[in-house]
């Protein structure tokens, strides 16, 4: 692979960087520290406080948000990674009137959550798989979902919300 | 304490309470380390390959190269505390899949949700693009990377094992030369001072046949298995890796081809060849046999349907 772009300044170290982002449809600059994670802007700096924070290190699932409609663990990326980005918090899925979003209603109608910590993110997991395939096999679901962790529900529950948010939205778009 | 750890949040917090303040050991603390705990780093956000070899050559102690990044928040609660790091998301080179003199070249960037759906790897590569698709969950294909998977050097990542059943080569650069690995070389000797991954090099001309990977029995064991055909002579490349240990590939001593065998009697053959040594706490050397003879006849009568479909 070769490089033939002309060299730049871009071998300058920064100690703080300006980002421009779009978060839940609004234009966003912000100048942060170099080594911040995305959770720690979303929470700290834009008080999106619905993006948790659990085990640090991608696993568990519950800090994910939408980065340009792919799933990510907030807590894992540091927020440079983000610049310029589409970014969707649990706080940018309901509609303007506040209605709820397909996947956010079937989650309440099936109560797929108790303590509801992982709730942001297996419902923006579930909204993502939707996006990207409107019917999905129950299979599908459960392999989608399974990068979440859920230490309440046993699962079940989520996998028939999901199910019926994809059957809800295929219907309505209809 | 690290230098620098006063300015992590948890120590503001806690010093803003007027409280005595935590002291933070890596290893030794009340919370592992973690992105939240790193002190504050110089950013360095190249857009060319040579840019990252010359910030390389420049830092005195070795920057942490970021491309997507997921791994090395499992690095930060290990201990790893970088004082400086070199994005790599800006170089497109990186990100690139192209087709030369019979090779797939695959940046080091590239994801591993783009190379499951990359065309050239599913036309020139097959079962490749299968076996990539579906390492790791979801959540991390769109952003863990292959060169991020390959440099962790963790035996549970599986890439290393795929791209040595492929044959493929690892090329890295400095500021001053380009060197060439075999995935198995990273486990023997660390890659070339002050280099980047810059890309994979897999062989994909006539020769190829197909390629297998089961992972079914993981954590237990992974198999890898590529075959080819040179010269009329019909090969096979076997790799197998554990959740403990590195990968190995299975070298069979110079005898009968695999076109002379039975797939049974190969794949025995190939199991038997399996060092005595190896084995972890998971599985006996004697159930790693038993399982590579199983799991390899499979994958070969598969590709022989490959074979006599295509070929």
């Amino acid at each position: 692979m070769s490089d033939d772009d002309a060299l730049t300044d871009d071998t300058e170290a920064l100690e703080t960087v300006e980002l421009t982002l779009r978060v839940n449809g609004k234009r966003t600059k912000i100048v942060v520290p170099s080594a911040i994670s995305l959770l720690e802007l979303l929470r700290d700096r834009l008080n999106l406080r619905g993006t948790k924070l659990a085990c640090s290190r991608a696993v568990c699932g519950s800090c994910t948000v939408l980065i340009d409609g792919h799933p990510a663990a907030s807590c894992a990326l540091f927020a440079f990674q983000a610049d310029g980005a589409d970014i969707v918090t649990i706080e940018g899925l309901a509609d303007k009137d506040e209605a709820l979003h397909p996947v956010q209603d079937a989650f309440r109608k099936f109560s797929a959550f108790q303590c509801g910590y992982c709730t942001s993110g297996m419902i923006l997991l579930a909204k993502a798989l939707l996006d990207h395939d409107p019917a999905p096999s129950r299979a599908t679901v459960v392999e989608w979902m399974s990068s979440g962790v859920c230490r309440c529900t046993g699962y079940n529950l989520i996998v028939e919300a999901v199910l019926s948010a994809a059957s809800e939205m295929r219907r309505t778009t209809r | 304490m690290r230098a620098g750890a006063c300015e992590n949040s948890l120590w503001r917090n806690t010093a803003n309470r007027g409280s005595r303040p935590l002291k933070l050991v890596p290893g030794l603390g009340l919370i592992a380390t973690s992105i939240r705990t790193l002190a504050p780093v110089r950013l360095y956000r190249p857009s060319t390959g040579e840019q990252i070899a010359r910030i390389l050559a420049g830092e005195t102690e070795r920057p942490t190269l970021v491309a997507g990044g997921t791994d090395l928040c499992a690095q930060f609660n290990d201990g790893l505390a970088p004082r400086s790091l070199v994005a790599l998301d800006r170089v497109a080179a990186l990100q690139r899949i192209e087709r030369l003199d019979g090779e797939i070249r695959i940046g080091s960037g590239v994801t591993h949700a783009a190379g499951r759906s990359d065309p050239l790897i599913n036309r020139y590569l097959d079962g490749f693009a299968a076996a990539w698709g579906a390492i790791a969950n979801v959540r991390v294909r769109f952003r863990a990377t292959i060169g991020g998977n390959l440099m962790a050097l963790r035996p549970r990542y599986e890439m290393s094992a795929i791209l040595d059943a492929l044959d493929a080569m690892l090329c890295f650069r400095t500021a001053d030369r380009v060197a060439s690995l075999a995935p198995g070389d990273l486990w023997n000797s660390r890659a070339p001072a002050r280099s980047f991954l810059q890309y994979v090099s897999v062989p994909a001309g006539d020769d190829f046949i197909g390629f297998r990977y089961d992972r079914s029995l993981r954590p237990v064991m992974t198999l890898a298995v590529c075959m080819r055909r040179s010269g009329g002579v019909l090969s096979a490349r076997v790799v197998i890796a554990t959740e403990m240990l590195s990968p190995i590939a299975l070298v069979l001593p110079r005898g009968p081809s695999l076109q002379d065998l039975k797939a049974m009697d190969y794949a025995s053959a190939a199991a038997a060849a399996l060092p005595e040594h190896y084995a972890d706490q998971n599985a006996s050397n004697w159930y790693l046999r038993r399982v590579t003879a199983s799991l390899l006849h499979r994958q070969l009568k598969d590709l022989g349907q490959c074979l006599t479909t295509t070929h």
